[in-house]
This record gives C-alpha cells, sequence and structure tokens, in this order.
C-alpha cells in the first residue's frame, strides 16, 4: 500500500472512531460560567435532571484555575484568560457543589439539579 | 494560602512518587531473584525525571493551544491519552517482569531488560507530565503576586511530602518478606493499571467523547475523597466514591491484565519458585 492509501484508511478508520464513540448528534442544552477575581458567576448554576449539560467556562482572570467537583466526578483547568467546556450529567435530583482548586477559598459554587 | 500550595502540589508529586515507588520496588525484586546480580541498572530514573519534568513544562506553555483544541476539550483528549499508554505499560511491565513462568515467552534476559527498562521510563516519563504541568500551571498562576513567597514554599512543602510518602511505600514494599513484597507489588500494579484506564474512561466522558454511564455507587458517607485518606487511596489506586459503570469496567479490564501475567502467578501460584 502506498503512503497516501494508508493515510485515507487512516483518516477513515479514526471517522469511525469519532462515530462509533461521539454520543452527542442531538444538542446538548449549553450553560455559561464565568470565573472573575476568583469567583464563579453565577456562582449556582440550575440544570434539568436526567439531562446531560455542556457548561462552557470563560475564566476572566489572568491566572490559571481548576474546575473541580468529587461529586460531579469532574477536574480540569481552565487556563488564564481562556475557556473550556466540561460535560455533566446526566444527573439525578440533588444539589453538586464545586468549587476552585487553585483558589478554593473563593471561588464556589454549586449545580442544582431539579 | 499557604495551605492550598502544600494540598496542590502534594496531591500532584504523590501520584508520581508512589507510582516511582512502585517501579523501584519491582527493580528491587529483580535484582533479589538474581542473586547478587544487577539484572536492572538504575540510571534511567534520574533520566526519566530529567525528561519528564521537560516534557511537562513543553506541555504547560502549550496549555492554551491544546485546551482549544477538539473544541475545547483537548485536555482531556490529551490527558486520556497519557492516561491509556501509561495503563498499557504498566500492563507490559507486568508481562514483562522475569518470572520461572515464561515458557512460551522466551527473550534473552539482555532484551528482557531493555524493554522493561523503556516500559518504566515511559510510564516515569508520563507520570510527570500528567501531573508536572498541572504543577507548572499552578505555579505560574502564583508568580508575581503578593502570596507568592508563601504559596511556594507550601509548594516545596507538599513536594517534600510526596517524595517522603514515596520513599516511605518504597521500604514498606522492599521491607517484606520476598514473596509478600512481590504480592504487594503485583496487586499495586494491577490497581495501579486499572486506575489509569479508569481516569482515560473518565476524562473522554467529561470530553463526551464516549457515551455516559450511570454511577455505580456512592461510597462518599463511606471514605469521602475530600478527605485525607481519601486523597491518598485516590493517589494510590485512583479511589473514587462515584465512579461511573465504564469506569469500573476498564479499571477491572486493566488489572485483570496484570492479574493474568506470568509474574502473578509466580507471586500467588507456583510454590516450587519459593521453597
Amino acid at each position: 500500500m502506498n503512503k497516501s492509501k494508508v493515510r485515507i484508511l487512516l483518516s477513515q478508520l479514526f471517522l469511525c472512531l469519532i462515530l462509533v464513540t461521539n454520543s452527542s448528534y442531538a444538542a446538548v442544552p449549553e450553560i455559561e460560567l464565568r470565573i472573575r477575581d476568583h469567583l464563579f458567576f453565577p456562582s449556582t448554576l440550575e440544570i434539568p435532571a436526567n439531562q446531560k449539560v455542556k457548561i462552557r467556562i470563560f475564566n476572566e482572570d489572568p491566572t490559571p484555575e481548576e474546575f473541580e467537583s468529587f461529586e460531579l466526578n469532574r477536574e480540569k483547568i481552565i487556563v488564564g484568560n481562556g475557556q473550556a467546556v466540561v460535560f455533566i450529567g446526566p444527573l439525578e435530583p440533588g444539589e453538586y457543589p464545586f468549587f476552585g482548586e487553585f483558589y478554593p477559598k473563593t471561588a464556589q459554587g454549586v449545580v442544582v439539579v431539579k | 494560602m499557604f495551605i492550598n500550595g502544600v494540598v496542590i502540589v502534594l496531591q500532584e508529586i504523590l501520584e508520581a512518587a508512589l507510582m516511582l515507588s512502585l517501579l523501584l520496588s519491582f527493580l528491587h525484586y529483580i535484582n533479589r531473584a538474581y542473586a547478587g546480580q544487577t539484572y536492572m541498572r538504575r540510571t534511567w530514573v534520574t533520566y526519566s525525571i530529567v525528561i519528564g519534568v521537560l516534557f511537562a513544562w513543553i506541555y504547560s506553555v502549550n496549555f492554551s493551544r491544546v485546551s482549544e483544541a477538539f473544541d475545547y476539550v483537548g485536555l482531556e483528549i490529551t490527558n486520556a491519552t497519557i492516561h491509556s499508554l501509561s495503563s498499557l505499560f504498566l500492563i507490559c511491565i507486568a508481562w514483562l517482569v522475569p518470572s520461572r513462568e515464561h515458557a512460551g515467552f522466551q527473550l534473552n534476559s539482555g532484551h528482557r531488560a531493555q524493554l522493561l527498562t523503556v516500559c518504566m521510563i515511559a510510564v516515569v516519563v508520563l507520570a510527570i507530565l500528567r501531573e508536572g504541568s498541572e504543577i507548572f500551571q499552578f505555579g505560574g498562576g502564583v508568580l508575581g503576586r503578593d502570596e507568592a513567597t508563601s504559596i511556594l514554599s507550601g509548594g516545596l512543602i507538599g513536594a517534600g511530602i510526596g517524595v517522603c510518602t514515596g520513599v516511605l511505600l518504597y521500604y514498606a514494599l522492599t521491607g517484606l518478606p520476598a514473596r509478600l513484597s512481590l504480592r504487594a507489588c503485583t496487586l499495586l500494579l494491577a490497581l495501579t493499571a486499572g486506575n489509569m484506564a479508569s481516569q482515560a474512561v473518565l476524562l473522554l466522558t467529561q470530553a463526551d467523547w464516549i457515551s455516559y454511564s450511570s454511577t455505580a455507587w456512592s461510597s462518599e458517607s463511606l471514605l469521602s475523597e475530600a478527605s485525607v485518606v481519601g486523597q491518598l487511596a485516590y493517589a494510590l489506586i485512583g479511589y473514587e466514591s462515584s465512579p461511573s459503570w465504564l469506569q469500573v469496567g476498564a479499571y477491572f479490564i486493566g488489572g485483570l491484565f496484570v492479574l493474568v501475567s506470568p509474574i502473578s502467578r509466580t507471586a500467588w501460584v507456583n510454590k516450587a519458585h519459593w521453597d
């Protein structure tokens, strides 16, 4: 097999892998969360129960922050003046606290699932 | 903020230090099994730490770029790759550790030692790359702030505690009687390989690259992940209070590959080896 054939085959395989593994065909509701002065805005996120949600986090501080939650089983660094995406759920109704690991004293929030 | 520096650096250093201790304990066992002869040297440890730190720095410098890739889940994809590779190399180590069970697995001892060394270097470099890049991120954000000295000295203390815990684990593992030591090392290797596979699954779920699977159980009330013991258990065996079924499955499969290796049979089944 020549190089271009191998390349085509590899890209097809990769595409298949994405199609098989990627589950986000249906539109996933997106909510925004902002980090400013090491605080989360809003600090309470309300999301529907039993539904996957995409959280887009904007870090407006120049310093990096780590979005972390033991209850949600999530952990992710958001670079300074950057953004990141975290998928959560589907979740049962309840409260799921999260915090900024680099500034845990101020950066606190909660996901309320209703 | 001092304590914050201690905790964050400790968490990251601990995982890498425990991983290194486990590999060194295996090396100790191997060299002991070859009564008096050095089957494998330890010079690779220094090189892998240096390479690991260098890679971690390069990764950290490019964090923004990586983060934006794949529609802002680039970090998850990269880290899941690192975790999967770690799991794979740990399984290779289990299969390469010399034992008397290698009937159908002929490799002369020179090649085996070389391959084993490559796998161990890979595991250490990947561990430092993973954990070190987060420390660089944290450290980079701290520089220039008023409390920088306080946080960084906290970080140094955290690093110190992490390294000491690793040293303690090494002496605990190597101080045991030979067979018990091998059992403990093999079991930890299985749990670590399982942990890496499970973390890869978690990261891919977080990025929505693999489907959601329901939570298998919740043991938060028994052992909180935020507690000191919970954190230690997380670093050592990847304890999570509410894992998903897919994570549990990946953990089990990763661990199983280690537990069916020849070295496990030596540790648990083969009596002749120990008489």
